[in-house]
Order: structure tokens, then sequence, then C-alpha cells
């Protein structure tokens, strides 16, 4: 791989670092949102609603940073930078495969 | 999954949440001792715990570090090719490895974490921290790769982050800045972690009554130790870091000597 010159500017786009903290954020404060509202409903209200509620917070924790890879996958599309999303794509399918892999074996 | 041992574990999820936010480090080097020690629980349920708190910070704060632009996305991305290779392998593998061995490579990097806080606070006497990032140029991409494999690996394996293995490496071997290492190396951190997470969590080790406390505990933890961080002496922090690895890593070796770790 060539020597590859950065500098804070062409690190990346104003509009994919976007893009890229706000499915971040989402993933963060909205998974930690439901883990509480679980918590909180298997307390008072019910073991077993509040139990799948924070299933579902656990499952987004963890599908976060996958979303986060199809979302960069997508703007180094749209920015036609093929390396890179050539890249993302990789990274992606390592992820998809080994998981289906490991948890078979 | 009761009251006292949720509300127990929110605490413990908080106090190793906002130590290990004030020093640079994730939680996970105390949350696993602990949990394998002082709750009982099997190794294997201890890492995937720590895993997915691991995925929670690291997603928190590199979405700060990418906002502001700090975090090279692409690199962190082609080093995502060798994290996620050496994660899966790891997490492979992990469970046919027998738990004492686990124990001692755990200890073993118990030991590797503290020297590296006690050497970071030692240079950091005499050098300025950097505040500008100016143009750089990154070198030695198959270095990079080769130490992100094993980064990886020892996540899949021990249920942590990794960054004191890939940091070190992009700043002093790829000519990658020190602010943009921390924040790319933090960056990949949560795609390293969930990949051996889902394997984690295919064999049932990924147990909702520990996670979910866990995680809630450690979220804010880390948000209270990044505000707080300016404001603290870090080294007094740094030490009790120090003493409290030292403490767990001492209480494990006599666990695995007794033979009583699960």
């Amino acid at each position: 791989m060539a020597y590859e010159k950065f500098t804070p500017e062409n690190q990346g786009s104003k509009s994919t670092d976007r893009w890229v903290a706000l499915i971040l954020r989402i993933g963060a404060y909205g998974s930690v949102a439901l883990l509480l509202i679980g918590l909180l409903l298997w307390a008072a209200v019910s073991g077993l609603l509040g139990m799948r509620v924070m299933r579902v917070g656990v499952l987004l924790l963890m599908a976060t940073p996958v979303l986060r890879i199809i979302t960069l996958l997508f703007l180094y599309l749209h920015a036609r930078d093929w390396k890179y999303a050539l890249i993302s794509f990789t990274v992606l399918l390592i992820v998809i495969v080994s998981s289906i892999l490991g948890i078979k074996l | 999954m009761t009251l006292v041992s949720t509300l127990i574990l929110a605490v413990v999820g908080f106090l190793a949440g906002s130590l290990g936010a004030v020093v640079g480090l994730g939680g996970g080097i105390i949350i696993i001792p602990v949990l394998a020690l002082y709750f009982h629980l099997p190794f294997p349920q201890a890492i995937g715990a720590s895993l997915v708190s691991v995925i929670a910070t690291s997603t928190a704060t590199s979405s700060v570090h990418v906002e502001r632009h700090v975090a090279n996305m692409k690199l962190g991305m082609t080093l995502e090719l060798s994290t996620t290779l050496g994660a899966a392998l790891a997490a492979m593998v992990a469970h046919s490895i027998h738990r004492r061995i686990l124990g001692m490579l755990f200890i073993a990097f118990i030991g590797y974490s503290a020297f590296s806080l006690l050497r970071h606070m030692w240079s950091a006497r005499s050098r300025e921290t950097e505040t500008e990032v100016s143009a750089y140029t990154v070198r030695r991409y198959p270095l990079g790769l080769a130490a992100s494999f094993v980064a990886g690996a020892f996540s899949g394996l021990l249920g942590v982050g990794g960054g004191l293995i890939k940091v070190p490496v992009m700043y002093l071997f790829m000519g990658v800045p020190l602010r943009v290492a921390t924040a790319t190396s933090n960056f990949m951190i949560g795609v390293t972690a969930a990949t051996s997470a889902y394997i984690y969590y295919g064999r049932g080790d990924i147990r909702l009554e520990v996670v979910v406390p866990l995680v809630i505990g450690v979220f804010s933890g880390s948000m209270l130790g990044a505000r707080l961080a300016p404001r603290l002496h870090a080294v007094y922090v740094q030490f009790l870091l120090i003493g409290v690895m030292i403490f767990l890593a001492v209480q494990m070796a006599l666990r695995i000597a007794s033979g009583g770790l699960n």
C-alpha cells in the first residue's frame, strides 16, 4: 500500500464526519436509553416486558458498529472513492462471515 | 436477576468507567477480573459483558472525536481489515483454551497495561501535549495491520479494547500524531469488539442480567470521567488505577493457583 499523506482537512469530509457522528450518537444514546427504560419496566411493571426492551437495547448497541461500516460504505460510494468503498465492503464482509461461522462452529 | 445485584453491578461499572475515562483506558481491564473474582461469573461471560461495555464507551466517545474531525476514519477502516480478523479468530478459539491459561494471559495483559501507564506518566513530565494537528504521512501499513491483528486478537480473547497496543504503534512507527492515533484507535474499537461480541452472543455468553446494569454504569461513569479529567490531577488517578490493577492481578493469580477460576 502506498504512503498516504493526510492533513486535518483531507482526513475526511465535513459531511461524512457529520453523518458518521450522528449514527454513532443515535446508536449509543438510543441503546442506553432503551436499557434504562427496560430496567425500570423490569423493576416496576413487568419482568418479561422489561427483559424484551433490554434485549432490543443490547442488540441495537451491538449493531451500531456495523451500521457505522454500512454508513461509511455508502458515503464512500457516493463520493466515488472506490478504494475506501472496497475496504469498507471487505470489513463488512469479514464481520458478517466470521460471526456466522463463529456461531456455527 | 435481583435488584441488589443489579445495583452493585451498576456501581462497579460506574467506578470502572469513570476511572478508565480519566486515565484514557477502557474499563475492561477492571471489569473482567471483578466479575470473575467477586461475582463468580464464568470467564467467557465476564469477557462478553466487558465487550458490550467497550462497544458502548467506544461508540459514545468516538462520536465526539469524529465530529471534531480528529479521528482518521480512512486509516481506521483500513486497519479494521485486520483487527476484525484477529478478533474473530480469537473469539472462535477462546472457548477451547483452558480458563487457567486465559487467566494467566489476562494477568500478563494487566502487567503490560500498568507498565505502559507508568511509562506514559514518566514521559508526560517533560513532553508538551500537542494541540494542533499538522499534516502527516502514514507509513508502514503492513506493520500497522500486523499490530492491529494482535490488538484484535487480544480483544477477542480477553474482552479488552486493545488501544494500548495500537496507539503506540500508530504514533511511534506509522507517523500518526498522538491525538489522531488515540481517536482513530477508539474509533476502531467498536467494530473490533462487536465482531467478537457476536460470537460470544451466539454462544450464550452475553447475559442480559449482567450486561445491562454494567453498560449503564460504565456509560454514565465514562461520561463523568471525561468531564472531570481536565480538572483532576491525573497522576493521582493513574496511581490509584495502577494500584487497583496490581491488586486484581494478584487476586487473580491466587485464584488460579487455588484452581478456583470458573
